[in-house]
């Protein structure tokens, strides 16, 4: 089962870095950290509504309601993300983060109902969200190769053993990637070296 | 998802700590020596922010955790320089003396300032070495691919059973750097 994250001890120190602002700092300097505070707020209020989500999915897939797991998740990919502020060009990597991982967690749903290109649009529309080389990027492409497998098996259920043969091969490359991916992702945890994949499938 | 809410963990400390130290600093002469402030950022912010990621993965990451079977593969095209790997998240570096002047002259330009201070040290946080739980993750994710390979290929083909082959070797040696430096993967 999986488990939501406990925000506890960040939230209590934001709570005392308010606190400390408004009690002792002079008011340029608390008028960063309520800046500061809001942002963070707003993204810690995106970043619950997605664990809930996730929650809501975990909960229709423990009753085997895959379709109503897809839902939740559609949801959580569709929710309003929070505004970029003045001072930062790109989305929050944490944004990128969760609506990578929720639309790998959605491919495979579709993949368990049988919705293979849906599942295939998941994946390419996840992978703009992981450009670079990291956990979510290498995962993305674990579920193109399973999406891949899926489509291998039913061109060969169709009598289709040509574009059965290539669907397998794509699939496997897939999984070559993301092993490359996750190998380059070990290597800079664990050595501060960074590696890149080839590119997308 | 819930890799992310590691690095939202420290982003919220960090700017708690961040916070509280420009706060002491604007009230307090002694409280503006930044190594002071660095010393407590440092471990402090890192240690729960790495627990948290050990014990939170993502969705898939929990079920990676589940299959565990090991394997191996092929080598990544390049290596690039680490990121800045300065162990020191130093959250306001030289920032508590100029605490004054630039928050009076803008506090957008302050608030910039204080992002880009926050930016680094994030940075640092995320570059560090020992993050057991992202590498644990990440090679649960390498052993689901290598399995698939391996059930993918055909045995009449030698080009995927190379990849078989070659995706297993790859597991291995990530397998063993990652017991080396983390112990047993949960």
């Amino acid at each position: 089962m999986r488990r939501p994250p406990s925000t506890l001890p960040a939230l209590g120190l934001l709570l005392l870095a308010v606190a400390s602002c408004a009690k002792r700092a002079p008011v340029a300097t608390r008028a960063v950290c309520e800046e500061a505070t809001v942002v963070d707020t707003n993204l810690l209020s995106y970043l619950s509504a997605a664990r809930a989500r996730h929650h809501e999915a975990n909960v229709r897939e423990d009753d085997d309601d895959v379709p109503g797991a897809i839902a939740a998740l559609e949801k959580l990919v569709a929710m309003p993300r929070p505004s970029a502020s003045a001072t930062a060009s790109a989305p929050a990597p944490e944004i990128e983060e969760v609506l990578a991982d929720a639309r790998a967690r959605l491919a495979e749903l579709r993949v368990r109902a049988n919705d293979v290109e849906g599942a295939s649009r998941d994946v390419a529309e996840g992978l703009t969200h992981a450009p670079d080389t990291s956990y979510f990027r290498g995962h993305l492409l674990e579920v193109a190769g399973v999406v891949d497998e899926a489509r291998a098996a039913a061109y060969a259920d169709a009598g289709k053993p040509n574009e059965a043969r290539a669907a397998r091969a794509r699939a496997v490359t897939s999984f070559q990637q993301a092993v490359s991916v996750q190998e380059a992702v070990i290597a800079r945890t664990l050595d501060g070296r960074v590696r890149r994949d080839g590119g997308a499938p | 998802m819930k890799v992310s809410s590691g690095r939202r963990q420290r982003r919220a400390i960090a700017v708690g700590f961040g916070c509280a130290v420009a706060a002491c600093g604007g009230a307090t002469p002694t409280a503006n020596a930044p190594s002071a402030a660095t010393t407590e950022a440092g471990p402090s912010a890192g240690a729960p922010a790495e627990e948290s990621v050990r014990q939170v993965p993502t969705p898939r990451a929990a079920d990676a955790a589940k299959k565990s079977e090991s394997a191996a593969s092929q080598p990544a095209d390049h290596v690039e320089a680490p990121p800045a790997a300065s162990p020191a998240p130093a959250l306001a570096p030289g920032r508590a003396p100029a605490d004054e002047p630039s928050a009076s002259a803008s506090p957008s330009i302050a608030v910039a300032r204080a992002r880009a201070d926050l930016d680094v040290a994030l940075r640092s946080l995320d570059g560090r070495p020992g993050t057991c739980g992202a590498a644990c993750r990440a090679l649960a994710s390498m052993e689901r691919a290598t399995t698939h390979v391996c059930e993918t290929a055909s045995p009449d083909d030698a080009a995927e059973t190379r990849a078989c082959e070659d995706a297993k070797r790859t597991l291995r040696a990530a397998d063993a750097r990652v017991r080396s430096s983390c112990g047993t993967c949960r």
